[in-house]
């Protein structure tokens, strides 16, 4: 199953965080809200933690659901949720 | 050493309280992120793909040691332990909070150092050779031009908005280590037939999504002139360099729409009215910028040479360090120490603070209190006696330094791509790690020869790979990570841009291609031949037909 998290960076600190359902922001990409189909309450509920000062730079990203596990769709979102390879 | 007058430290000190302040405002709601970036841009700070990204400028490449102390005292307090030497001469930490950065920045000033200009469409920190004022066969110091650019150029109010970021290096040896013909403007030191000093000028190179090759507009500009000369080129990239498109923004696209001759009279006319101007460098400024970078006071040490020598017959790991990391030195019984930032299976250009502290305490003691950046991405001891080179070579030893590839195929420049930065389409860091070990062994590491691979994860270039003699380039293809080969580029003085291979090569295939590439060189190679010269005399031929099996 694939769908969208909602991602960007804590704006004090700028560490990569996840919007959980609950409406709080987690670095692990496992705790994150996963939407399919409509998206647009986590579009919303991303800005307005972007209004509110929290983060920055948030955006939605597709993600695949195996075994309950959530795993970025790209490259670029795998390496940013796991860290450098390096 | 040069260090910085009244007048700018006021400066700094006072730009790092005014961003103390932009951060506050920021957290509290009175700035937005729009207007923020483009307070925290002009201060160095990016935000990347996990995180903020400080850029810290090293004008000319050149460090103290209580400078280098303050870089890993930073590291370690403030961010994980390592900073990234660029090659663009700066370091970069890849972990800084926004709330600690106007700490980090007054801790800078504290030392002299900043984090101004690295960013934003005006005049970057000017670059030089990084064996100014050592190497053997220099003509003149670049460091005193680069200098006299920078405080010319420093907030200009004419050049604070040009129509894209503007980069100059200047070089004064006939072996061009500062990459002049892909920078917005290079300057060669040259001495004219009757002796004078003056300027070849080049314009209109850079790498990115279409690199160019500068070409010379001025074979030879007497020095008093240098600023008005650049005044003039600024002026008309000013008046007709495109600002509605980011990619035809920079001078090289202007030039080269242009064409080089009618762009060359436009300066050449625009320099006719300014020449002879309050521009033309005061013999005294000079001198006083030239006080700056006086050589320090060699201690001559008895029969130096001898015990250097002594220590190669002695020592094979020694002696091999010797051979690619230790260069001669205009001053008899000294010598010029590089010290490789790539050891087998590292990311290039990264340095922990241990490290930066040790070569700190190096430099005090055995290099006149001097560390250099290059953009080859390594550091440099300039000043060292030929009877303490064996004592640094153990010191290095001992805090993993003492890597001996300096110029050989483990020497590779590398962007920090998809591992860290937000623009790329590839990683660079490990495809680098991955080659290295390939060609670990030494001999055969010597037998290659002087070989430059550079890797950038994305079409900005920041790892030259134009101009690699193998460049490697990382593309997106569906989301998965290939890279695009070219061959035959160089950066130096006989620079050229690489041409491309053919069909570019996934993540697990390109150590293979590499080493494909390498085997058909040694194949080729005439006595002694670099790479680089059997490629220009087979061409991409017998390359292709080994990597593809077609001629
Ligand atoms: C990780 C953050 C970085 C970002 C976002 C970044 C971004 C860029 C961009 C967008 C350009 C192209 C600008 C243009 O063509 O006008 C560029 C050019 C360049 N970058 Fe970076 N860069 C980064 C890191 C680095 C590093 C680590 C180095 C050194 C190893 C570097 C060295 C360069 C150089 C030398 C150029 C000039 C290429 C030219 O002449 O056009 N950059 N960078
Ligand atoms: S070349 Fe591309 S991937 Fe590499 S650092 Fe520059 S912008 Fe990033």
């Amino acid at each position: 199953m694939t769908g969208k998290v909602a991602t960007a960076n804590r704006l004090r600190e700028g560490d990569i965080v996840y919007l959980t359902k609950e409406g709080e922001w987690s670095p692990n990409l496992q705790d994150a809200w996963l939407v399919v189909g409509d998206d647009s309450e986590l579009t919303t509920s991303a800005s307005k933690a972007e209004q509110m000062r929290d983060v920055v730079a948030a955006y939605l990203i597709e993600v695949e659901c195996i075994d309950d596990k959530l795993c970025a769709l790209s490259q670029r979102e795998r390496i940013r949720a796991a860290g450098p390879t390096v | 050493m040069y260090r910085y007058d009244e007048f700018d430290r006021a400066l700094v000190l006072e730009r790092v309280e005014q961003f103390r302040g932009q951060v506050a405002r920021r957290l509290s709601g009175e700035l937005e992120e729009e207007e923020f970036k483009a307070l925290r841009l002009r201060n160095g700070l990016y935000l990347q793909l996990h995180a903020y990204m400080l850029r810290v400028a090293i004008p000319y490449g050149t460090l103290s040691s209580q400078q280098m102390r303050k870089l890993a005292h930073i590291a370690r307090v403030y961010d994980r332990d390592y900073g990234h030497f660029t090659t663009r001469q700066n370091i970069q930490y890849n972990w800084p909070k926004l709330v600690d950065v106007p700490d980090i920045l007054a801790e800078l000033a504290e030392v002299e150092m900043h984090a101004i200009q690295t960013s934003g469409n005006c005049i970057r920190n000017v670059t030089a050779d990084h064996f100014a004022g050592v190497a053997a066969d220099e003509i003149e110091d670049p460091r005193v031009y680069a200098e006299i650019v920078r405080q010319w150029s420093t907030l200009h109010p004419e050049f604070s908005f040009l129509p894209r970021k503007f980069k100059i290096a200047v070089n004064g040896t006939a072996q061009d280590r500062a990459a002049l013909r892909v920078h917005d403007i290079g300057l060669q030191i040259r001495r004219n037939s009757a002796g004078k000093i003056g300027f070849e000028v080049m314009v209109g190179g850079g790498q990115g999504r279409t690199p160019y090759i500068a070409p010379t507009i001025r074979e030879f500009l007497p020095k008093q002139h240098l600023l008005s000369y650049l005044e003039a080129i600024l002026r008309v990239y000013n008046q007709l360099g495109r600002r509605d498109n980011l990619y035809k923004a920079r001078i090289k696209i202007l030039v080269a729409s242009t064409g080089v001759e009618n762009f060359t009279k436009l300066v050449e006319e625009e320099w006719a009215e300014i020449k002879g101007g309050e521009l033309t460098l005061p013999e005294d400024e000079h001198r006083r910028i030239l006080d700056y970078f006086s050589p320090p006071q060699y201690q001559d040490s008895n029969g130096a040479s001898k015990t250097f020598e002594t220590h190669k017959t002695w020592n094979l790991d020694f002696s091999r360090w010797c051979k690619t990391n230790v260069v001669s030195h205009k001053r008899p019984g000294f010598s010029i120490i590089t010290i490789s930032l790539k050891p087998i299976g590292s990311a290039p250009g990264d340095a922990s603070a241990d490290q930066m502290d040790v070569i700190a305490g190096l430099a005090e003691k055995f290099s006149h209190d001097e560390i250099r950046v290059t953009h080859e991405q390594n550091l440099v001891l300039a000043h060292v006696c030929q009877s303490d080179i064996y004592e640094v070579w153990e010191a290095l030893e001992n805090a993993a330094l003492s890597t001996p590839n300096i110029g050989l195929i483990s020497d590779m420049i590398t962007c920090p791509g998809l591992d860290y930065c937000n623009l790329a389409n590839a990683r660079s860091i490990p495809v680098a790690q991955n080659i290295a070990k390939k060609f670990e062994d030494l001999d055969r590491q010597h037998d290659i020869g002087e070989l430059k691979i550079k890797i950038s994860g994305c079409i900005n270039a920041c790892g030259h790979h134009h101009v690699g003699h193998i460049g490697i380039l990382g593309v997106d293809k569906r989301g998965e990570e290939f890279y695009q080969i070219t061959l035959g580029g160089s950066g130096a003085e006989d620079a050229a841009l690489g041409d491309i291979v053919g069909r570019a090569f996934g993540y697990d295939e390109v150590t293979g291609a590499i080493e494909t590439i390498v085997d058909t060189y040694v194949t080729e190679r005439r006595n002694g031949e670099r790479f680089l010269d059997t490629y220009r005399r087979v061409g991409l031929g017998p390359f292709k037909e080994a990597l593809y099996g077609t001629a």
